[in-house]
């Protein structure tokens, strides 16, 4: 089965243990041409090259606003979408090259959770049979074995039982989002990738969700890949943040350090951005307000493709692509120009 | 009863919408006031009711939706009872109205400069170059680069961001007493979002426009209003300027809805949330209509609906936590139980 | 506040109640719940009125009619309706020129005329759902052959087309169904596969295939059950206009043949006598506006009812 050798020349860290996901130089490009008689073709660079290691265990918290590929990574992990370019290598194996039935077989073991809980479900099925679904798609349970299983997974889910036979739309968004939260555990998985899964709820509910899908981490050793568009809603969850943008990973690193010393500026552009909710220091706190427009994907700056809203860009970000690479440790940062101190927002991370 | 300072005066609205199942109330008997050049917000949750009242200023509820009650006074006219064409004469002239999704509000056939000079030709008594000039001005004013290449360019070719920009300038071409912004923000990226509301800042320091937010965001709420009215579920819950109400919120919900915004300046707090959910209108509580998901939920709250009480400067509160007659009983009916 | 998850039930009294043993709760109450639906909507009701009359009508024509369909009476030549002045209680809706009884007449021109409507839209229903299904869905070459076969079809005027058919072809009543049902598919095979463009785009069916779900299932589940109501739409409405085309078919001398009747045979027949008979060509010209309104009213009740969301109200 392994066509392709794990890695295991990792001079940085004495890791022995393989990453549950390990994605190399994984490349999205769309054909937006647009009619049949146009000699160059063009590209929406939705995902343009990135590298990322997801170890079991952890949560990777993916943050970016439209337009960055964050959305497609995630298509591409559970393989919604045929990546361009580039491996995405689960425990050892190329998911990039499966196809039909081995590929079937393998995405029982990575789920999605879709953002949109009222377009994710189908509306002509019920809570029982849209969680009984994945079961039986790959027969694992039947009978009574089946139904005992939807029911603890409603159970797991925070459900209670007499809501088995309801259609979806009787259901308030937050508890849609606990059916497809039931619906992505039923086949054990050991990954689930999170596309913005709160975005679309209620302020006083968000949390509610993400309690449980911390809770469910720790019950079932479960591997999360948590998307979001804002640092907020990957704060709680992330043991590590990847900042995206127009297609390529910025900076990673522990979520205690981006949020005390970001060294993209993007990164601190995207904290400072974020509304304090306390009016007292409305008019003092500092924020990087970051000028300009997100470019288009279609035709992304050269250089450094943040350099069009960047305070420090100069005649370099212009021109040269800069190096994503390791500055400190555990800490990547592609920027030619790295904030030293980094302003942060957080005082004492402890 | 104006006290010449103020501009709208919402009193007790009633907007039902008939459907099969009966009258839904959207906004039961709400009532607030706006002063001139005022900042206030209205928050709230989905089904709380925000929109509706905002829809209900501007006399754009739609069928099945009916004002049924209440009074909607703005300086001394009474646009509850206005008919469609009156309310035409005010909107966009007296009061304008952005909403969440600009793309949807601008029109896709037609560019930037022609609606925005259409705008001012039908608000303002001036020839079509001073038209044209002012809108290139006004396109200016709120941030936008190369206004003029701007002016003749057509709605899709623009960002979401340069777009709410855009309906920005046409609101206040014709210097609006008050614009109501419906979650301008929301739809937008969040560094976007940051320029959006320096942008809004900036404007209303030169501008002498009231302005009502609508929002679900505490924090956008934080950066920029003076005065904040809490909704829920059809009814104002709290009303308090918004230093006090972000120092010591009243109502539970208000406390919930403070505690569940995340904050992004402490990385360790915990993750709070309210229980429970929304109620819909089909299933809406008797007595306090938070009462299923209060912590603080007393025997009392549950058959009895609380008043909006006034408290201490100007705050208003709709809790029965703070009826000390209602206190007072439940503590000698719970005996050396503690209340918070 | 409170910080723990308490799954909080949402109080719904409009849904059905969900006891545990609910297979069997279901299958007891289904017919009842079907029929407290019916009678909810009038337009629903009457429709379904009409269509169980006309059925009745069409299967048992035979021991309904008072005189035999091809029953000739030179003696009660051009009899009017009972109602009219030198009408009998004998002929309640008059005679033709045959002298035959026009009531029986549509009595069993009910049987063919539904044979015709009913089959050829099975036919035509079936083929176009599945060619509508699989373009749309997989989409690429399958997608182009079976749309640009579409067109081909739509640049036919449809009446020539089936006249071609039925003259190659021996005329009949399987020809006619045949000749109707394999013209009539592309509508649905156009419409349908619109609908499942945009029914492949949803986010469950996205969730479906992220579970490792099966092509051809989700098609079966996820995405046949929710083009479903805009096929019963098209359904209903090509029911009624295929009776119809039978009607302007048999008017053209090459739909149904003697001693079959059908209700357009029997309009064809009454033209001539429209200025001095009408009785001749009006009744059986009711019969089929009362049908087409019937299974239209049923269509659309059926439309709704068929959406999840609309139970209970």
């Amino acid at each position: 089965m392994n066509k392709v050798k794990t890695e295991t020349n990792n001079p940085r860290k004495a890791e022995v243990e393989q990453p549950l996901l390990e994605i190399r130089g994984l490349k999205k490009h769309f054909d937006v041409t647009g009619g049949w008689f146009k000699k160059n073709k063009e590209y929406l660079r939705a995902v343009d090259g990135i590298d990322l290691k997801v170890k079991r265990g952890e949560t990777l918290g993916i943050v970016g606003e439209s337009g960055c590929g964050k959305s497609t990574t995630g298509n591409l992990i559970v393989r919604l979408l045929e990546p361009t370019e580039g491996e995405i290598i689960f425990e050892g194996e190329n998911l990039a090259e499966l196809t039909g039935e081995e590929l079937r077989q393998k995405r029982k073991d990575i789920q999605m959770i879709f953002q949109d809980p009222f377009s994710s479900l189908n509306p002509r099925m019920r809570v029982f049979e849209l969680i009984a679904e994945p079961l039986r798609t790959h027969q694992t349970h039947k009978g009574d074995e089946l139904k005992k299983r939807v029911f603890e997974l409603m159970d797991v889910v925070g459900l209670s039982p007499e809501f088995a036979q309801r259609f979806p739309h009787e259901f308030s968004g937050g508890q849609r989002q606990r059916i497809g939260i039931a619906r992505a555990l039923a086949l054990n998985p050991k990954l689930l990738v999170c596309d913005e899964p709160v975005s679309a709820l209620d302020v006083s509910i968000q949390s509610q969700i993400l309690n449980l899908l911390k809770r469910l981490q720790e019950q079932f050793n479960l591997t999360l890949v948590f998307i979001a568009h804002g640092l907020p809603a990957v704060k709680h969850i992330s043991d590590r943040i990847a900042v995206m943008y127009l297609g390529k990973v910025v900076e990673l690193t522990t979520r205690e350090k981006l949020f005390a010393h970001p060294m993209h500026p993007y990164t601190e552009g995207l904290l400072t951005a974020v509304p304090v909710p306390d009016p007292e220091v409305r008019d003092t706190r500092e924020r990087v307000v970051l000028k300009g427009d997100i470019p288009s994907p279609v035709n992304p700056p050269s250089g450094c493709s943040f350099h069009t809203r960047c305070p420090f860009a100069d005649e370099k970000c212009k021109q040269d692509t800069p190096e994503f690479k390791e500055l400190k440790p555990d800490h990547f940062v592609a920027c030619h120009y790295p904030l030293e101190g980094g302003k942060g927002t957080i005082q004492n991370p402890s | 009863m104006s006290n010449g300072k103020e501009l709208l005066n919402v009193n007790q609205l009633q907007t039902h919408f008939f459907t099969e199942n009966g009258a839904i109330p959207s906004v039961n008997g709400v009532s607030f006031q706006v002063n001139k050049g005022e900042l206030v917000a209205i928050v709230g949750e989905s089904g709380s009711g925000k929109s509706v009242t905002s829809l209900s200023i501007m006399g754009l509820v739609e069928e099945p939706g009916k004002i049924v009650g209440g009074e909607i006074m703005f300086e001394d006219k009474d646009l509850a009872k206005y008919t469609n064409k009156q309310m035409r004469k005010i909107r966009g002239n007296d009061i304008a109205m952005i909403f969440q999704e600009p793309l949807t509000s601008l029109n896709p056939v037609f560019t930037i400069g022609n609606q925005l000079r259409e705008a001012i030709l039908q608000h303002q008594n001036v020839d079509k170059a001073t038209a044209k000039k002012m809108s290139i001005d006004m396109l200016t004013q709120v941030g936008i680069p190369r206004a003029d290449k701007v002016y003749s360019s057509f709605p899709h070719s623009l960002s979401g961001g340069m777009r709410q920009r855009v309906m920005i300038a046409m609101a206040l071409s014709c210097n609006p007493k008050l614009l109501i912004a419906d979650e301008p923000t929301t739809a937008l990226d969040v560094t976007i979002q940051a320029q959006i509301l320096e942008l809004m800042k900036d404007l209303v320091k030169k501008m002498d426009t009231a302005i009502i937010l609508i929002t679900h965001d505490l924090g956008v709420v934080a950066e920029l209003v003076d005065r904040v009215i809490v909704m829920y579920a059809g009814q104002v819950v709290e009303q308090s300027d918004v230093f006090s109400l972000f120092k010591d919120p009243k109502h539970p919900y208000t406390k919930g809805l403070l505690d569940s915004t995340p904050k992004i300046q402490d990385l360790n707090e915990e993750l709070i949330s309210i229980k429970g959910t929304v109620p819909t209108p089909a299933n809406m509580p008797d007595g306090c209509k938070f009462h299923p998901r209060c912590p603080h939920a007393m025997d009392h709250c549950i058959s009895n609906e609380p008043k909006l009480d006034t408290l201490e400067n100007g705050r208003e509160v709709r809790c029965w936590l703070y009826d000390e007659e209602v206190m007072a009983d439940e503590q000698s009916k719970n005996g050396n139980e503690q209340s918070p | 506040m409170s910080q723990q998850v308490t799954p909080e039930p949402v109080p719904e009294p409009q849904g059905p109640a969900a006891p545990d043993s609910m297979k069997k709760h279901q299958k007891k109450s289904s017919f009842v719940r079907w029929m407290k639906l019916l009678l909810k909507s009038k337009t629903g009701t009457v429709g379904f009125l009409i269509v169980m009359v006309v059925f009745i009508v069409g299967i048992f024509s035979d021991q309904i009619a008072p005189f035999g369909v091809n029953e000739q009476n030179y003696a009660n030549m051009l009899v009017p309706p009972a109602w009219q002045e030198g009408g009998s209680s004998e002929h309640f809706l008059g005679t033709d020129n045959l002298g035959r009884d026009i009531l029986s007449r549509i009595i069993y021109g009910t049987t063919i005329s539904l044979l015709v409507g009913i089959f050829s839209v099975v036919v035509a229903g079936i083929l176009g759902m599945a060619a509508g299904l699989f373009a749309g869905y997989y989409g690429g070459w399958i997608d182009t052959v079976t749309m640009r076969m579409v067109d081909a079809f739509l640049s036919i005027p449809n009446i020539l087309f089936i006249l071609v058919i039925l003259t190659v072809l021996n005329p009949g009543i399987m020809t006619l169904i045949f000749a109707i049902g394999v013209t009539n598919w592309v509508i649905y095979a156009r419409l349908i596969r619109g609908e499942v463009l945009s029914v492949k785009e949803r986010e469950y069916v996205k969730a479906a295939r992220s579970i490792g779900t099966k092509n051809l299932t989700i098609i079966r589940r996820h995405v046949l059950p929710n083009v479903f109501s805009t096929f019963i739409v098209i359904s209903t409405l090509s029911v009624a206009t295929t009776i119809i085309l039978e009607a302007s078919l048999s008017f053209l001398g090459m739909g149904v043949q003697p001693p079959d009747v059908s209700w357009g045979y029997m309009l064809a027949d009454g033209r001539d006598y429209l200025a001095t008979n009408w009785w001749l060509a009006t009744f059986p010209g009711l019969a089929i506006t009362i049908t087409v309104l019937g299974i239209i009213f049923l269509g659309d009740w059926l439309r709704d009812v068929l959406d999840p969301r609309s139970q209970g109200r």
